[in-house]
This record gives structure tokens, sequence and C-alpha cells, in this order.
């Protein structure tokens, strides 16, 4: 089965995205991915109820195809952020949470910390658009909590440098690796797999922002072993999401 | 057939490379199905341009059947339009611009005497705004690039280096005012990037490049191959506008 890890959903003029279910899964047909793990735009850069529950519906039509992230646009919302995570929870049953961290809010700070107590005490995987930094920083404080390390450092806040984050997930067993990113460089697969074993590196594509036919790609290519491929491409979050 | 625009070799600084020699980069060629490739030396990029060039036309001269050498030109120690014809003299069938890593501006008078050049050559300016699609380098205004080609309508220029959103969205506009102005699409991650720019600007502007050995080739071919477009405008972006912006 393959699985993609990080996938987006809504309209977003600052992504310049506009995505439904209907098109994600079209596309996803066509690229030959099974199950899209999904978050919505708009609880991510506006407001989390209205998008949370937006993808709610989404999650109701098609159960078989997508998988929900409870999506916190930042955890300074404090006890309402948490109460957010349970809700969709509850409600939807989403399987993970999306933060964001920039500039205007970092997620190092104290706020960030009950909502990944929360995800480790319901079992959710965090995926998170962080720095190697921030990803140590976290992990430190909440050790108990499955990272995911959004685009393996593949950002501008990150420098692009997946070097360093293969060095930071060396020093966390929950730390894992997106393979999302605009970055293909050469090598970039086979070092993490080599330093880390394949199994904490997800395949995502971050469509419809970026071409899920390049991210996949990046990974079929890999020097890497099939197992290593198969556990990538699905393998692995079949493992972490107990399917 | 594929001709990738935009293929180096040698070592790179930041980190070893897995493919840094010229026979390391054929077998990637032969590997992803590349017939030719246009090849710099990496020293020209952080380097020293002349030695850069030099190892350019030796690897060209003992590959010629599969490799056509791009020049690298800056303004350090002379450079500039004589250079540039010596060079176009001993084979070289393009000049690469890094105004970002070479210390000048695109309205420095190099570039100017660079561009006019290059239009009496009938080469193409491959003007870089980033050295890779890597976060941790900077990008060079693609506005910039579109004043060089508005103040040499004679010359044909090659975008290389642009991405999603902003840059895409420059880009298009840039070459919708300077008809002189091709974009290679190593950097463009955007989803359906190929249709998208080829619709947006025509396909004989549309080139595909790889960035290999710094990039997965397989990144790039993943565009070719699976773009929504008609065998006509796929062979156009896969070989046949490199090759007449080429003159081969």
């Amino acid at each position: 089965m393959v699985i993609d890890g990080h996938v987006h959903i809504g309209t977003s003029q600052f992504l310049q995205i506009d995505a439904t279910a209907d098109m994600l899964i079209a596309l996803a047909d066509e690229v030959g991915v099974d199950r899209l793990f999904v978050t919505h735009v708009t609880a991510l850069w506006h407001d989390m109820r209205e998008g949370n529950d937006q993808l709610g519906a989404e999650l109701a039509r098609h159960g078989d195809r997508l998988f929900g992230y409870a999506t916190i646009p930042s955890p300074r919302y404090g006890a309402a952020a948490v109460a957010e995570v349970r809700r969709c929870v509850e409600r939807y049953g989403v399987r993970g949470i999306k933060l964001y961290s920039h500039p205007e809010a970092p997620l190092t700070e104290a706020w960030t910390y009950p909502v990944l107590e929360t995800a480790a005490e319901l079992g959710l995987m965090v995926l998170g658009h962080l720095t190697p930094d921030e990803c140590d920083h976290l992990l430190r404080r909440v050790p108990d909590v499955k990272l995911v390390m959004a685009h393996m450092a593949g950002q501008p806040y990150a420098f692009g440098n997946w070097h360093l984050a293969v060095e930071v997930a060396e020093r966390h067993a929950n730390l894992y690796l997106d393979t999302a990113t605009s970055q293909m460089d050469d090598g970039m697969l086979e070092h993490a797999v080599e330093r880390l074993g394949p199994e904490r590196i997800l395949f995502g594509s971050d469509m419809p922002l970026l071409d899920p036919w390049v991210q996949r790609a990046k990974v079929e290519a890999a020097a890497i072993s099939a197992e290593a491929k198969r556990l990538i491409l699905g393998g692995n979050l079949e493992r972490l999401l107990g399917l | 057939m594929r001709f990738d625009i935009n293929a180096f070799f040698g070592p790179w600084q930041f980190w070893p490379l897995r493919h840094p020699g010229i026979e390391d980069v054929l077998r990637l060629m032969d590997r992803h199905g590349i017939d030719h490739a246009a090849i710099t030396s990496l020293r020209g990029l952080y380097g020293e341009r002349r030695e850069a060039n030099a190892e350019t036309l030796a690897a060209a001269r003992a590959h010629g059947d599969r490799l056509t050498p791009l020049a690298v030109l800056s303004p350090m120690n002379g450079g500039g339009a004589a250079e540039l014809r010596a060079l176009a003299g001993q084979g070289f069938r393009g000049v690469r611009l890094y105004p970002l890593l070479h210390a000048y501006r695109l309205y420095d008078p190099f570039a100017d005497e660079v561009c006019e050049a290059a239009a009496e050559l009938h080469i193409p300016a491959i003007v870089c705004t980033r050295p890779m699609m890597n976060f941790r380098f900077a990008t060079y205004p693609i506005e910039e690039v579109g004043a060089l080609a508005e103040r040499h309508p004679a010359a044909q220029f090659i975008l290389s280096g642009p991405n999603y959103l902003t840059e895409f969205r420059a880009a298009v506009i840039v070459m919708q005012r300077c008809p002189n102005v091709a974009i290679e699409l190593t950097c463009m991650q955007a989803l359906e990037a190929l249709r998208r720019t080829a619709e947006a600007v025509g396909a004989h502007r549309v080139l595909f490049g790889t960035g290999m050995p710094l990039h997965y080739p397989a990144c790039n071919v993943a565009k070719l191959t699976s773009a929504k477009v008609s065998d006509t405008v796929r062979e156009a972006v896969s070989a046949g506008n490199a090759r007449r912006m080429l003159g081969l």
C-alpha cells in the first residue's frame, strides 16, 4: 500500500492551492497512491475549527482513502488547541496533528508541549513544519511523541539542511522524516536510510503544492533496497497507524 | 530524445556527491534515458572560471556525441565579450551567468557586454537564479533578468532556477513581456509544472533540465513522462528546444 503522509486540502491564497478531496483522490489514482493523510489549509492558516470541520466532512465521504490530521494554526491557542485535538479525535477519528512553525509563532514555545503531550497520550502522530533544532528542542521535552519533521528540513526556515535533519533524528528514536520537499538533492534519501534505517522515513508529496509524480520518483529512483522503498512509500505508516 | 540543458560535473564543496565525475554523469544519463547533456564544471560556480571552462571543454571534446559545453563568465579578471568570443570559437554553445555567486548585478555593464556578444555569436545566456533547488541557497530576482532581456532583444536567454509560487508567477510575467526568454524546469516543483509553463508562455520556450549530479535526475524525468501534453510538446521540451537554442 502506498500512503502519502503529507497532503493539503482546501483553498489557500498563501499556498496558492485550491484542492477538493475528489481532485486529490483522482490525482492519487493517477500516481498510484492508495491513501492520503490530509491537513486542511483553512485550519492551518485561518480558523482551526472551521477547517477541521470541513476536513471532517471529507473524511466522512472518503473514509476509505483519507486519513485526517487535526490541524492547529498555533499552540498559542492553549487549552483551546488541546480541546480541538480531542474534539477532532472523538468526532472525526483523526490519526494525527499538523503543526506549522514559523517566525511569527515558533513551536519552540512552551505552548506546544501540552499539544504534543496530548498527541502522545492519544497515540497521534504529529506532522510538524519544523526545523531540526526545533525538533530536537521539542523531543527533549516530550520524548514520547511520534514527531514527523515535515520536509526533512527541505524548507526555507530550515535552510534545506537535510544533513542536520538526519543528525537530529539519530538522537531521537521518535523522530521521523517526511520526504515531501522541493529539494531533490541526489543522495539525501540514501544518506537518511544509511544513518537511520528506512523505518523512520515517510513518503509525502505536499500535493497539490508540489507534484506527486516528482515526489514519488525521488523515492523510486533512490539507490536503496526494494524493501526500504516499500517501507518509505507506505509500510512505515501502515505500521504506525496500525493498519 | 532527451537533452538535459542543465548538467554539471566535479566536486561540490557543501557535501560529497555520489556521482561527481564525468563518467559518473554519463552513467546517470544512460540510467535515465538522457541522450545528450549541456555540461558545465562545478568549479565555475564558486571557484575559478577559466579552469572550469577548460575542464568543461575537455570533457565535452572527449564525449562529443553526448555532451555540449556551456561556459561560465564573470567580471573578475577581465571576463567579458572578448573571452566569450574566444570560448565560442573553441566550441562552447552557451554561457552561464551566476550574478549572485560572482558579485555583480545584471545591470552591471559586464552583463550588457556579454549579452551583446552572445547575440552576435548566436549563443544563449543561461541566467541562474539559484545554483540548485536547495533552500540554503539564496535566489536572484527574476525581474532583473527581464530587464536585461529587454535591453538585449536579439539575445536568447534561458532562465534557470525558478521554483513555484512567486517565482513561477514572476518568471511567467517576465517571459510574457520578453519573447527572447525561455526557461528550463530543473527547479520548478509546482504541480504539473511543465504543462502549466508551456500553456503560459508557449512550449517552444520550455526546456528539460535535471541539475545532475546535484539532483536526482529521476525527478525531472518524471516531469517529462507525467506531463499531460501532446507528443509534439513533450518532444520540444525534451530536446527540440535545447537543440534549437544551442544551434545544434
